[in-house]
């Protein structure tokens, strides 16, 4: 018996061996997937780490941008007292590098770091502390490293950071599951993760603060926004809005109408102190009996609520989308997917869907059965009906998604995974200085299909359905600049990438 | 006579300690039951002959105890208390098996799932449970990595998915033999987990039951059966319908994340079932070869409810399978030879009109094993061809798809003292795929009660259809596809003394390549060989009857410890859980017989587990009790009433592993007159 337990356990010892699939591009080292390419403590091979003032890039250790090379070393001139301002200039025993000139000088008005006078407020090598140094890529502010945006890649299941340049700006910040939605409130950026688990990750926007996760039930959270200090976020799986406190705990959730036959909540924003959310359904055959249509969930306890002596909120009504003038064709369906609150209007994209073409998708409403539609939502006040008027987005505009407003055009994300040449790629501006909004010429961006938008100071940035790219525009010029690639490939022959959201870090 | 180790310890109560030793452990009556095995009738292929198997030696001794006990009233708990752990699994007397005798549950409410859930090393995933579909689990491997046979004959689609235990109905059941391990060897291609045998009740010469029954949630049971004598040869049929509404209460949660544990009540709605089957069987000796045959049919409909969160009101299914079986054996040319012939085929169809888009499956398949036996010197050596061919017709598929399957396969009992060795080999190719299999197994009696018994082997899965082909919703086939491959070895150590029965196991198994599911796009999953995952399991088995004498109390409980280790993926998979797989099983059952009453208790617990890869998402630890009472009416006519409680607490809160409610506590009626005679009765 002894040697046969015995045969048993070198069976399992020599099966034991565990092999870690990484994503297309990383590598295997010390157990975690890194990119040789740029992780800085494995810069071309596992273990090799780069010096404080280099960065790594292409897999070869380099001088850091705005770091010069002194006698073959990568010496910070700004800040180096032995080096200040060119090579081998070297400041008085007692005297500093100031950051700003890159000059010596006796006296720091500013803070002293070793022997150079920097701002720690904004100095990327010593933010918020001396010696603390940002990440390539990230900026320093209000003393902490910052990434300028953050892209929600589904597949790897990581939020990572970028410059507005989107190149890299820090560690990628790993999610429990899969992240398909961003929001920020305070100083964290919040991922909706979905599959398999669902789950709310708190990020905080300085790395140096570890992040957190708080798990829901279900296996798809489609959005989550924030309004008035609290996170809304809608469970798709189990049919619920999620109010969550900004620390992750769950104040309340609220079942949407028909929650048992599956009202699949979409997008949500906030009007009147009223959150609509969108009620997707099923993209199944078969009857209707939850969702295209609308929530409306009255918010106004809220403040009781976070005060824990009552309710977040309650739903008011549920506003029907089906059989509305004008909000599908007769073999679409009015499925409603993302929502905007803006100037005192509701905005709502209705993706106006006919059932597939082909063997596999022809009891799905998959296809675009013809224009996408905007239900312009007017809220009318408690106890009142608001006013619904349905805008025909066009010929260029199928299958409409994401939402987004720069001052006082709304741009509408238009393109079809499956029938592109029914829907195809292009981003809608629309103006809100008239209403109904008046549509305005479509931005073509090429070889992707847009999802999510946002703008981040001047620049708009729209990712991609199909790929791990994010498309950076400039929505004055109307300049489509080439798509970057974020979001790594999942691992294996059957990887791939989906840029899922786009969030701009305050 | 060279001694070896009999080919197992039938497990009849009244059988353990006197019929088991001496002559009985000797070689030679194991080479006897293997060459009447060859000779033997169709459903003795796989599971041995009465005249000679050693189980009917324990139930001659049975028969005596039943005599001297003749003039107590009893029911079947107190006959059949125990188990048969390898008792006639005498295709692979070497394997680590649990036979499970349906009469041990008489009266009880029980189909294939539930008594196979009672043997170690299983898990059934129920998916909503009331005559819906229940699919098999063993040692870690999937649905799609057990062998179900019924009466030797494979239930498993081509189309993939597993076999729904639900639809053989249970009243046919004269008992499960559940094989554990690596059995490509032995059974075929697709046993990466292990096998599991439906044994349908034999025809005797005469005889009949009767039996009927209702209970909660509108559910209805009928079933009879007739043997008789035509000439020389005996027939049975039997035929079983059943019913139920299914509209049971359930409590769910509406807000599962709000910390508010308050729970809502709901009823479930269109999860309806019906199920009809016949089944006829026919021995006719031939002169000296034998002729058997079987026909089995089998109808159902269910309502499909859905998800608490997404239910389907109008999703609807219908299933129906016929299998025609004729088997002619006997004595080949030469001494010790025994030839034998089987014809099978199997026809089944399911229809599902779903919100996610109707479905028509059709399929079946026809073939022919051939088989030689030849019992030599100290030994017995099976040689075996098989060659079927497997159709699927489903617009998911694509077109009809069909596949040859072919096998040769070699293997040998060999006696050397207290020591009986076999190993097995076979080679398959089902389509385009190739594949072996090998085992080596091994018995040793080691003393007095003690025996030892270990095994190893290897063997592959081919894709299924519907991993290769099926193009449907978010799902995408891969025609690249190449076999599974399951690697194992196990040892466990067997007492078996008098009133006392115990097993204690371990097995470690690997298997590559493996069959998943995943994401190719946002919404779009593929199938590759991409899993890999190590399997590493404790099973205990023991059963008892410590008070015989005093109300015929018994105890019998197994209990499995599965340890199952993601060893291929992403970082946030690798070195976590397997899905689905609980690390805990216990069932437990006591029962007494005082008088003409009969009682029993039990319980199946099952420890939490993870629903994902990523070992995020918890299925939370769930413990039923079930009960039941049943009374000896008329000792003349057999006649007894039986009422089976199931889920005695009433947990309306119960789930499935996919969140679907299971019923809370139902009550089933039950009368039976007639036979089949309690185990080990004349």
């Amino acid at each position: 018996m002894r040697s046969l337990l015995a045969v048993l356990a070198i069976l399992s010892l020599a099966s034991c061996s565990k092999e870690l699939l990484c994503p297309q591009g990383e590598t295997a080292c010390g157990g975690r997937c890194v990119s040789l390419a740029t992780d800085t403590a494995n810069c071309g091979s596992c273990g090799r780490s780069v010096g404080r003032l280099e960065v790594c890039s292409a897999g070869v250790a380099t001088c850091a941008p705005g770091i010069a090379l002194c006698g073959g070393v990568c010496t910070d001139l700004s800040r180096d007292a032995a080096n200040c301002g060119s090579c081998a200039n070297t400041c008085a025993s007692t005297d500093f590098c100031t950051a700003s000139s890159a000059t010596c000088t006796s006296t720091c008005a500013a803070d002293a770091c070793d022997r150079s006078c920097v701002d720690r407020q904004t100095d990327r090598y010593n933010c918020g502390s001396c010696g603390h140094a940002c990440a390539a890529g990230e900026t320093c502010r209000g003393g902490a490293c910052h990434a300028d945006l953050a892209v929600a890649c589904y597949a790897t299941n990581e939020v990572v950071p970028v410059a507005t340049d989107l190149t890299p700006a820090g560690a990628h910040r790993p999610t429990p599951s899969g992240p398909d939605a961003l929001t920020v409130l305070g100083s964290a950026i919040y991922a909706a993760n979905g599959y398999p688990q669902a789950s709310v990750s708190i990020l905080p926007l300085d790395p140096v603060f570890a992040a957190t996760a708080v798990n829901l039930s279900g296996s798809d959270l489609e959005h989550i926004t924030a309004w008035q200090n609290v996170l809304l976020v809608t469970n798709a799986s189990v049919g619920t809005l999620v109010v969550m406190s900004p620390g992750g705990a769950v104040l309340e959730e609220l079942p949407m109408p028909d929650q048992t036959f599956g009202p699949n909540p979409h997008g949500i924003d906030v009007a009147g102190g009223v959150a609509y959310v969108a009620l997707y359904g099923s993209s199944a055959s078969g009857d209707v009996t939850a969702g295209q249509a609308l929530a409306k969930v009255d918010l106004s306890t809220l403040p009781a609520c976070v005060a824990g002596t009552g309710p977040c909120g309650s739903v008011e009504a549920k506003m029907p989308l089906v059989g509305v003038t004008g909000a599908a064709d007769a073999s679409g369906r009015p499925f409603p997917s993302e929502v905007l609150a803006t100037a005192g209007r509701v905005y709502v994209t209705l993706a106006n869907l006919a059932l597939g073409d082909n063997p596999w998708d022809a009891t799905y409403y998959v296809k675009p059965a013809g224009h996408g539609r905007l239900a312009v939502v007017t809220p009318a006040g408690p106890g009142a009906a608001d006013d619904l008027t349905v805008v025909d987005l066009g010929t260029s505009c199928g299958n409409p998604g994401a939402l987004a407003v720069d001052g006082t055009t709304l741009w509408v994300a238009c393109g079809s995974f499956g029938y592109p040449s029914l829907a195809p790629p292009v981003l809608l501006p629309l103006s809100l200085t008239s209403y109904p909004p008046v549509v305005g010429t479509p931005l073509s961006v090429p070889g992707i299909v847009p999802g999510k938008i946002a703008f981040c100071g001047s620049g708009g940035y729209v990712t991609d359905q199909a790929s791990g790219a994010v498309v950076q525009f400039d929505p004055a010029t109307r300049t489509v600049y080439p798509s970057v690639v974020v979001c790594p490939t999942s691992p294996g022959p059957y990887g791939y990438a989906w840029a899922a959201d786009v969030a701009c870090a305050p | 006579m060279v001694r070896c180790l009999t080919f197992s310890g039938p497990k009849e109560t009244r059988g353990l300690a006197p019929s088991l030793s001496g002559p009985a452990r000797a070689c030679a009556p194991a080479l006897a039951l293997a060459l009447a095995l060859a000779v033997a009738p169709l459903r003795v292929l796989a599971e041995g002959e009465p005249r000679a198997d050693p189980a009917s030696v324990a139930s001659t001794a049975a028969d005596a105890a039943a005599s001297r006990d003749a003039d107590l009233p009893t029911l079947d708990e107190i006959v059949v208390v125990g188990r048969r752990p390898r008792g006639q699994v005498a295709r692979d007397p070497t394997a680590s098996a649990t036979v499970i005798e349906a009469s041990r549950f008489a009266g009880e409410a029980k189909g294939v799932a539930e008594l196979v859930a009672t043997a170690p090393g299983v898990a059934v995933n129920d998916y909503g449970g009331l005559g819906h579909v229940s699919t098999i689990s063993i040692r870690g491997a999937s649905s799609d990595g057990v062998l179900v046979l019924l009466d030797g004959i494979p239930l498993n689609s081509a189309f993939g998915g597993g076999v729904d235990l639900g639809s053989i109905p249970r009243n046919w059941i004269e008992r499960i033999e559940v094989v554990r391990g690596v059995e490509g060897a032995v059974y075929g291609a697709g046993a990466l987990g292990g096998v599991v045998n439906i044994v349908t009740r034999r025809a005797t010469a005469s005889g009949g039951s009767l039996e009927l029954g209702g209970g909660s949630f509108g559910s209805w049971t009928g079933a009879g059966d007739r043997a008789f004598a035509v000439g020389a040869a005996t027939v049975r049929i039997a035929a079983s319908a059943e019913t139920t509404r299914g509209d049971f209460p359930y409590r769910w949660d509406p807000t599962p994340n709000d910390g508010d544990p308050t729970l809502t009540a709901e009823k479930r709605s269109n999860n309806d079932a019906a199920r009809v089957g016949a089944l006829l069987a026919v021995n006719a000796p031939l002169g000296t070869p034998v002729l058997d045959v079987v026909a089995q049919v089998a109808a159902g409909r269910r309502g499909l409810p859905g998800s608490p969160y997404s239910l389907t009101p109008d999703d609807r299914q219908r299933e129906g399978r016929a299998l025609l079986a004729l088997r002619l054996s006997g004595p080949g040319p030469a001494a010790g030879l025994a030839l034998g012939a089987t014809a099978s085929g199997r026809i089944e169809g399911l229809d599902t009109d779903a919100t996610t888009g109707d479905a028509r499956q059709r399929g079946g398949t026809a073939g022919l094993e051939t088989e030689a036996r030849w019992t030599h010197g100290v030994g017995l050596l099976r040689v075996a061809l098989d060659a079927r061919e497997e159709v699927v017709q489903d617009a998911s598929l694509g077109e009809r798809r069909a596949r040859i399957v072919l096998a040769a396969s070699a293997a040998e009992d060999v006696c050397l003292g207290p020591l009986l060795v076999s190993p097995a080999v076979r080679a398959e190719r089902i389509g385009p795929h190739d594949g072996w299999s090998a085992k080596l197994g091994a018995s040793l009696r080691l003393a007095g009660p003690v025996s030892l018994r270990a095994s190893g082997g290897r063997s592959f899965r081919a894709p299924s259809f519907s991993e290769l082909f099926l193009r449907q919703g978010i799902v995408a086939p891969n025609p690249n596809l190449v076999p599974e491959e399951g690697i194992g070895g196990d040892a466990a150590v067997v007492i078996d003394a008098g009133p006392v029965y115990a097993s204690a196991g371990g097995h470690s198994a690997l298997y590559r390549d493996l069959i998943v599911y995943q994401p190719v796009s946002f919404g779009q999953l593929r199938p590759f060989n991409a899993g890999k995952a190590l399997v590493q399991a404790l099973e205990l088995e023991v059963a008892t009857i410590p008070l015989r004498q005093a109300a015929g109390l018994a105890l019998s409980a197994s209990y499995t410890l599965l340890a199952t280790q993601i060893l291929r993926g992403a970082a946030d998979t690798v070195g976590n859980e397997l899905a689905h797989r609980a690390r805990h099983r216990l069932y437990a059952r006591a029962s007494a017989a005082p008088g003409p009453v009969g009682l029993h208790l039990e319980v199946h617990h099952v420890s939490r587990q993870y629903a994902d890869a990523q070992n995020l998402g918890l299925i939370p630890a769930a413990t039923v009790w079930n009960a039941g009472v049943s009374l000896l009416l008329s000792r003349v006519h057999a006649v007894s009433l039986h009422v089976d409680v199931r889920n005695l607490l009433d947990d309306r809160a119960l789930q499935d592993a996919f969140g679907y409610p299971l019923p809370g506590r139902s009550v089933l009626l039950l009368v039976r007159a007639g036979s089949p005679a309690p185990e080990g009765r004349p």
